[in-house]
C-alpha cells in the first residue's frame, strides 16, 4: 500500500470547540472509511485533507507534498477530487455547465478535451439525461451526484468524499459503490460517512473519529473484531446490555458483555463501532 | 491504468494552463455577468422607456440620430454602470451566497487567480458592451443632442464612457470580495451613488477641482456650469483608468498570499492614477 496522504497530530479550534485534538494516522492506496459521531472533526479533517483549511497546529502530507506551502498546495489540488458534505451549486448553472466550470477551475483548458471528460464524468455518475437541466431543479440526490461527477474530473489520484452517499437512493448507493470501488483500485480514496455498510462493502481501512481524536485505525474486519463475544441474539430485552434493539425477526439484539449462555452471533463493522465510540464516550465522560 | 490517470490529469496542466485556465474562467464570467438576468430585467426596463422616449421624440419631429444617441448615452452610459454593478456583484458573490466556496477552494486555481478571472470577465464583458457604445456614439456623433456650438464627443470622452462600465464592475468585484456579508451589494451602491454625488457637489470649493474626481465622465452635458471645459478630457480618462486599476488591485490584495508584491504594485497604481488625477485639472 502507497502512503498518500499523512496526518500527524492535527488540532483545530473553532471557538471554543476543539474539532480536532492530535488526530493522526495515514491514508494509502484502496478505500478508506473515516467514521464517526456527528461532531467528531470528521468534516474539519477532510477539509484539512482537502487543503481548503489549514490546521493550527500538526502536519499534514499528501503526495509527500506539504499543503501549507503555497506551490505545493497547488501541485496536491492538481491530483485532487473533493466533495463537500454541502456542495453548493451558483444559479443558473446546467449539470453540464457547473462541471465544465469547475473543470476550467482544474486548469483544463483544452475545451474539446475537456468537455469529453465533463460528458466522461456525467455519465459516470449517471446524469447524461439531465445534463441540460439546471442543477437548482434537480433533486437533492441528482445534485449530489452533480458534485461527486465534479470531484472525479480528471481521475484525480486522491479522493475526497464528505458523506457521499447522502441523499441517494439505494441503486444509486450501489453504483456509487462501484464507481468508488473502481477508483480505490489505483488511487486513494478516503470516504466520510456514517453508512456503515458502506464501509464494509468497500473500505480496506477504517478510521474512527471521535471529539476529535483517532480511536482506531485498520481492517474492518478489526473493526467488527472490537466486539467479538460481545453480541448475542436473546428473544427477549436483557437488562444490562449497552445497546438493545429488535431486528427484522422478532428478536433481540444485545450489545454489551453477556450473560452465561447467550447465543452469541457474528459482531458487525456497525457492532464493533458502536462499542468502539460508547466506551470512548463512557472513558471521557468518567 | 495509473499510466491513463497521470496522462489525464497532466495532459491539460502545462506551465502556461494557469493563465489560459483564468482568461477562459475570465471568458465565463464575463458571459455571466453580460446575461445576468437582473441585468437584463432592468435593462429591458430602460429599453422599453428608451423605446417610448424614441417613438415621442420621433413625433416631436426629432432627428431620428438624436433619438439613437439618446438611447445610447442615456441608456448605457449612465445606467448601465450602475446595473454592471449589480451584475458583477451578484456573479463575484455568488459562489459564497450559494454555499459553492467549498468544492471551488479546493481547485487548483487559486482564490486570487478565481478572483483574477472574474476581473477579466468585467472586462471581457462590460467592457465589450462598452466597446461598443463608445463606436456606436462614435458612429452617430453627439452634436445633434448638444444643440449650437457643441463638440461631438473626444475619443477620450469615449474612452470614459467604456472606463465607467468597466469601473462599475470592477468596482462590484472589490465590494464582494471583501465585505463577504449579505447586504454588501446595497451597501457598496450607496458608498459608490454617495461618494460620487458628494465629490460632484460643484458647491464645494474649489469649484474647478472636486468634480474632477468623481468616477464618471466629465461631459460638459452634466452640468450648468462651464467648470468641466476648464480640465482635460484625457487625463480623466487616465484618471478613470486608474480607478479601474487600484479597484483590480484591492481584489488582488484579497489574499494574504504574495500580498507584498501586490502592495508594491498597488502604491505604483495610486501613484500614478494621483497624477492623473491632479493633471486632468
Amino acid at each position: 500500500m502507497t502512503t498518500a496522504a499523512t496526518v500527524s497530530e492535527v488540532r483545530r479550534r473553532f471557538g471554543r470547540t476543539q474539532a480536532l485534538s492530535g488526530a493522526t494516522f495515514e491514508i494509502g492506496t484502496g478505500v478508506t472509511g473515516l467514521l464517526g459521531p456527528n461532531g467528531a472533526g470528521k468534516t474539519t479533517l477532510l477539509r484539512i485533507l482537502a487543503t481548503v483549511a489549514a490546521p493550527d497546529s500538526g502536519s499534514v502530507s499528501v503526495f509527500g507534498r506539504d499543503p501549507s506551502v503555497a506551490s505545493q498546495r497547488v501541485e496536491i489540488r492538481r491530483r485532487l477530487g473533493y466533495l463537500p458534505q454541502e456542495p453548493g451549486f451558483q444559479r443558473g448553472f446546467s449539470v453540464f455547465e457547473f462541471i465544465d466550470y469547475v473543470a476550467i477551475l482544474k486548469e483544463m483548458t483544452n475545451r474539446q478535451q475537456r468537455h469529453a471528460e465533463v460528458r466522461r464524468v456525467i455519465d459516470a455518475v449517471d446524469l447524461a439525461s439531465v445534463s441540460g437541466k439546471r442543477v437548482r431543479s434537480l433533486s437533492g440526490g441528482m445534485r449530489r451526484r452533480v458534485a461527486l461527477g465534479a470531484s472525479l474530473l480528471g481521475e484525480p489520484q486522491f479522493l475526497v468524499l464528505d458523506e457521499p452517499t447522502a441523499g441517494l437512493d439505494p441503486e444509486q448507493r450501489l453504483r456509487f459503490r462501484e464507481l468508488v470501488s473502481r477508483a480505490g483500485e489505483s488511487r486513494a480514496v478516503l470516504l466520510s460517512t456514517h453508512q456503515t455498510e458502506d464501509v464494509a462493502a468497500l473500505c480496506q481501512d477504517v478510521v474512527v473519529l471521535d471529539k476529535g481524536r483517532v480511536l482506531f485505525q485498520g481492517a474492518p474486519s478489526e473493526l467488527s473484531g472490537v466486539a467479538g463475544g460481545r453480541v448475542w441474539l436473546a428473544d427477549e430485552r436483557v437488562a444490562g446490555a449497552e445497546l438493545v434493539w429488535r431486528t427484522g425477526e422478532g428478536r433481540f439484539r444485545h450489545l454489551g458483555a453477556p450473560p452465561s449462555g447467550a447465543e452469541l452471533v457474528e459482531p458487525t463493522l456497525e457492532d464493533g463501532y458502536l462499542l468502539l465510540v460508547g466506551r470512548f464516550d463512557e472513558e471521557v465522560a468518567a | 491504468m495509473s499510466a491513463v490517470l497521470v496522462s489525464r490529469t497532466t495532459e491539460h496542466q502545462t506551465s502556461g494552463a494557469t493563465w489560459l485556465a483564468v482568461l477562459e474562467l475570465g471568458w465565463r464570467e464575463g458571459r455571466r455577468m453580460v446575461l445576468s438576468p437582473v441585468l437584463l430585467l432592468i435593462l429591458g426596463f430602460f429599453m422599453f422607456m428608451a423605446g417610448v422616449e424614441t417613438v415621442v421624440e420621433a413625433s416631436l419631429s426629432l432627428p431620428s440620430r438624436a433619438a439613437a444617441y439618446d438611447f445610447i448615452f442615456f441608456v448605457i452610459a449612465l445606467y448601465a454602470g450602475l446595473l454592471f454593478y449589480i451584475a458583477c456583484h451578484l456573479v463575484a458573490s455568488s459562489s459564497r451566497r450559494t454555499k459553492a466556496e467549498a468544492q471551488l477552494a479546493a481547485s487548483t486555481l487559486s482564490s486570487r487567480a478565481r478572483n483574477a478571472g472574474l476581473c477579466i470577465g468585467v472586462v471581457l464583458g462590460p467592457g465589450l458592451v462598452g466597446l461598443v457604445a463608445m463606436v456606436a456614439l462614435a458612429v452617430l456623433g453627439n452634436d445633434v443632442v448638444l444643440g449650437d456650438g457643441a463638440q461631438a464627443l473626444s475619443i477620450a470622452e469615449l474612452v470614459q464612457l467604456a472606463t465607467t462600465l468597466v469601473g462599475g464592475g470592477l468596482f462590484a468585484v472589490m465590494f464582494a470580495t471583501w465585505l463577504r456579508f449579505p447586504g454588501s451589494l446595497p451597501l457598496g451602491l450607496v458608498v459608490l451613488i454617495f461618494g460620487s454625488l458628494w465629490v460632484l457637489d460643484a458647491e464645494r470649493a474649489p469649484i474647478n477641482t472636486w468634480p474632477w474626481f468623481a468616477p464618471y465622465i466629465a461631459s460638459p452635458d452634466w452640468f450648468d456650469d462651464e467648470w468641466t471645459l476648464m480640465g482635460s478630457q484625457a487625463w480623466h480618462a487616465v484618471y478613470l483608468i486608474g480607478l479601474c486599476a487600484l479597484a483590480f488591485c484591492a481584489v488582488m490584495l484579497r489574499e494574504r498570499e504574495g500580498r507584498l508584491r501586490w502592495l508594491f504594485i498597488s502604491a505604483g497604481v495610486l501613484a500614478a492614477t494621483a497624477a492623473a488625477g491632479s493633471l486632468q485639472l
